[in-house]
């Protein structure tokens, strides 16, 4: 038999889990009792799904894994830019209010930003964009699984804490300057740009315990490594949309 | 030899019959059975999305008309645009796209078959959630396919409608993202060895420029959509002009999507019409480099004349200048494309067949439908039109007059390489001459109406517009009979069993202009080709232009 590939029932499964998923978002805001259900099966289905889906993978004979790495590769980074596009929607929204809309910044009601917190949370986070280089580098050009492994933890460790501290200084403004997302333009950029990049950090993290899981168990050989290649490139994105954010919105 | 490995999907073998085939459809990864359901999901919607339309001008048929009341004027109004554009135009386009790039690329598979079962069954939901959403209380989304804020926003509309929309389009953007990576990467690493990107079909450059439009394009419409979302479901002030927000940045957003999304479901649509030209013309496409740059030129033009949708919001001389300036330009590229569909047919040895009928009232409509927008274009006079039916008009025809007459061609074309049957050509003849007459009444007499200025998006009309709107109605009518007749030849085809299996290039069209997919069995085995591909099955030896 050709190199046809076999059928699976995983994509089906975890399209049906998004759609309940959304479904349940809707349910949950309109105050159906559903909702909670819906979000649960949802949320479960989706990711058990996509769970499913990689170890499916796994099982199967890769024909060609050159030519698959190099597709895979290539598709990950087209996808990015999709990533990159929908910030954009977000950045052009910010800027085209503040340039050309708002006569002073930060508006009325708003209180200014404290920077002294964010700009060490902005230098743990590039710190583990530099862990994550180096256990690349270990991996891939010397092979070093464990070495490669330690610095995927300090990386994930890095993270959390950026994560820690972002929520810290949010709990802070709520407190103290009764600034929520609901309070001005800039409570609404500050809370939902940070917020959707945190569930990108998020995102991240899951990434690199991925890898370390399989890396654990043998899965990666310095020759064919998408799933690291894939992590790297999405935390060099996570970093650089954090670069971006907190000059936007915490230093001009 | 061919025959004997038809069916090398031994999965379920071992289950009984009908749940076997339900569970090889529900379970494939093949691109050819994933591109088949999206045209019958198309298909499915597209009855649906006519039958609203049907609403839409029955309701018009009078003035002051009771068939509908106002709000679900409104709701009908804004799913029919969502509808036909997301769930029928799009999704038609990446069935005949997921069919046929790997095939005239000389590729097995899409490069990555799960994730392409996975963008079309995403759309499963995605369109429940649409059609759910009618049933809710406080009914379905009603601010038109736009979904301009404020009048989106909670405060005017606080239906679940709207949320349930919002979440729909996302799915079906998430689905629209997955796909175009999948395309994109198919087409820059599976293509069969030694064929250059030089070398590829138009329909193929044209799917891969449309790639790069929906990867670009479709994020910052869901960037925008959970802006919208966030506001009202969390309360934040995106688009809240109380706390001094620009209310015209939704339509900045959402246009800097929309002209792209014109160009998403035009590209693929000036694909299939070269191919099926060449085919019956019997000569090779007239200007290739030149068609594939006019496709490029297209793609990225298109990013800049969003605001051509916003001349009447108040924009600064200067914008105005520019934007319209822009959206003239495109008229080159596209008038490059139109002279060399219009060369390749010249002096051909033309055969009338359906689907040639479908791509010459094509380049008919699309002229027109292409001038209505150079009407547009004119600042000055679309300070007049904006709003009117001329607007409607405009982009119906090059819509319904464009992409859809493009699908009832890519219908007939393929139909004999996808089924191993020839849909009637008799009865091809009615549905082509009812629904390219209906278009052209429909749309044209929305122009006449545009300029005598009835508004567009409201439930009825003063009495002396009656006549027109009659006109426009009977159009429907026309349309109406014509895609009826075809649901019943098709099913009527698909239930009869073929007299005798078709060869390769049942229509005898692959001498000339050479593409794979009148090389390869019709319809072809799982793996699209006994043999990989070679050059001399899609080069054209250098003087074949020569000795014509
Ligand atoms: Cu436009």
């Amino acid at each position: 038999m050709s190199h046809v590939s076999p059928p699976s029932f995983w994509p089906l499964l975890a399209a049906l889990g998004a759609g309940i998923l959304f479904s349940g978002i809707v349910l949950y805001f309109y105050g159906s009792p559903l909702g909670t259900w819906a979000l649960l099966i949802g949320g479960v289905g989706a990711l058990g799904s996509l769970i499913g889906w990689a170890t499916e993978i796994l099982t199967q004979h890769v024909h060609d894994p050159d030519e698959l790495q190099r597709m895979l590769n290539r598709g990950f980074l087209f996808f990015l830019i999709s990533e990159a596009a929908i910030f954009a929607a977000f950045f052009a929204h910010y800027y085209y209010q503040r340039l050309l809309v708002f006569e002073s910044w930060p508006p009325a009601g708003a209180p200014e930003l404290e920077t002294q917190l964010p700009a060490i949370a902005t230098l743990i986070l590039l710190t583990s964009g530099v862990t994550a280089r180096i256990a690349r580098s270990r991996f891939v050009q010397r092979g070093a699984r464990s070495a490669a492994k330690t610095w995927i933890l300090v990386t994930i460790a890095l993270a959390s804490i950026f994560l820690a501290m972002e929520a810290y200084e949010w709990g802070l403004l709520k407190e103290f300057d009764n600034f929520t997302h609901q309070t001005t333009m800039a409570g609404t950029y500050l809370y939902i740009m940070t917020g959707f990049h945190a569930l990108h950090v998020l995102t991240g993290i899951v990434l690199w315990a991925l890898v370390y899981v399989r890396l654990e168990l043998g899965h990666m050989s310095p020759k064919y490594h998408f799933a690291f290649n894939a992590a790297g490139w999405y935390w060099d994105f996570v970093d650089l949309v954090w670069v971006f954010l907190f000059f936007s919105i915490y230093l001009i | 030899m061919a025959q004997t490995i038809q069916q090398p999907m031994t999965f379920y073998s071992r289950w009984p019959k009908p749940l076997a085939v339900i569970a090889d459809w529900l379970t494939t990864t093949d691109h050819k059975k994933i591109g088949i359901m999206y045209l019958v999901y198309s298909l499915l919607m597209a009855i649906v999305g006519g039958a609203m339309a049907g609403m839409i001008r029955t309701q018009l048929a009078v003035p002051d008309n009771t068939f509908l009341r106002p709000e679900l004027y409104n709701e009908i109004l804004t799913l029919h645009g969502t509808i036909m554009i997301f769930f029928v135009a799009m999704p038609a386009l990446a069935g005949f796209g997921n069919y046929l790039v790997p095939i005239l690329i000389g590729a097995r598979d899409m490069a990555f078959p799960r994730l392409n079962a996975f963008s079309f069954w995403l759309l499963v939901p995605s369109g429940i959630l649409m059609l759910a959403s009618l049933f809710v209380e406080g009914g379905a989304a009603a601010a038109g396919w736009t979904s301009y804020t404020p009048l989106a926003s909670k405060q005017y509309m606080a239906t679940p409608g709207v949320d349930m929309w919002i979440f729909s389009l996302h799915l079906a953007g998430l689905s629209s993202i997955l796909g175009a990576v999948n395309f994109i990467v198919t087409t820059l690493n599976m293509r069969a060895p030694g064929m250059r990107m030089m070398e590829m079909p138009l329909f193929v450059w044209a799917w891969f420029v449309t790639a790069t439009l929906i990867l670009v394009a479709i994020p910052v419409l869901s960037g925008a959509l959970t802006m919208l979302l966030t506001d009202r479901l969390l309360g934040t002030n995106f688009f809240k002009i109380s706390e001094g927000g620009d209310p015209l940045l939704w339509q900045h957003l959402f246009w800097f999507f929309g002209h792209p999304e014109v160009y998403i479901v035009i590209l693929p649509s000036f694909g299939i019409i070269s191919h099926v030209l060449a085919a019956f013309a019997h000569k090779r496409i007239f200007g290739y480099p030149g068609m594939v740059i006019a496709i490029a030129a297209i793609g990225i033009v298109g990013y800049l004349v969003w605001a051509h949708h916003m001349f009447t919001t108040g924009l600064s001389t200067l914008s105005l200048l520019l934007f319209s300036a822009f959206s003239m330009v495109i008229a080159i590229p596209t008038g490059v494309k139109v002279w060399s569909w219009l060369a390749t047919v010249w002096g051909g040895t033309i055969r009338f067949t359906t689907p040639m009928k479908f791509a010459l009232g094509f380049v008919a409509l699309f002229i027109l439908g292409g001038m209505g927008g150079i009407f547009l274009a004119n600042v000055p006079l679309d300070l007049s039109l904006h709003d009117t039916y001329f607007v409607v008009g405009h982009f119906h025809y090059v819509f319904a007059g464009g992409t859809v007459v493009a699908l009832l061609a890519a219908t007939y074309f393929w139909f004999p390489k996808m089924t191993g049957r020839f849909l009637s050509e008799k009865l091809g003849t009615w549905v082509f001459w009812l629904f390219f007459l209906g278009v052209l009444l429909s749309f044209m007499v929305m122009h006449f109406l545009g300029i005598l200025g009835m508004p567009r998006r409201v439930y009825t009309y003063r009495p002396e517009f009656t006549t027109l709107n009659q006109l426009v109605t009977a159009g429907y009518g026309l349309q109406l009979i014509a895609g009826l007749l075809l649901l019943f030849d098709i099913l009527r085809t698909l239930l009869r069993k073929p007299a005798r299996p078709l060869p390769p290039d049942p229509w005898g069209v692959n001498e000339v202009q050479k593409t794979l997919d009148w090389v390869t069995a019709s319809p072809p085995p799982p793996y699209n080709f006994e043999r990989t591909p070679t050059p001399d099955q899609w080069r054209h030896a250098p003087s074949a232009e020569v000795a014509r």
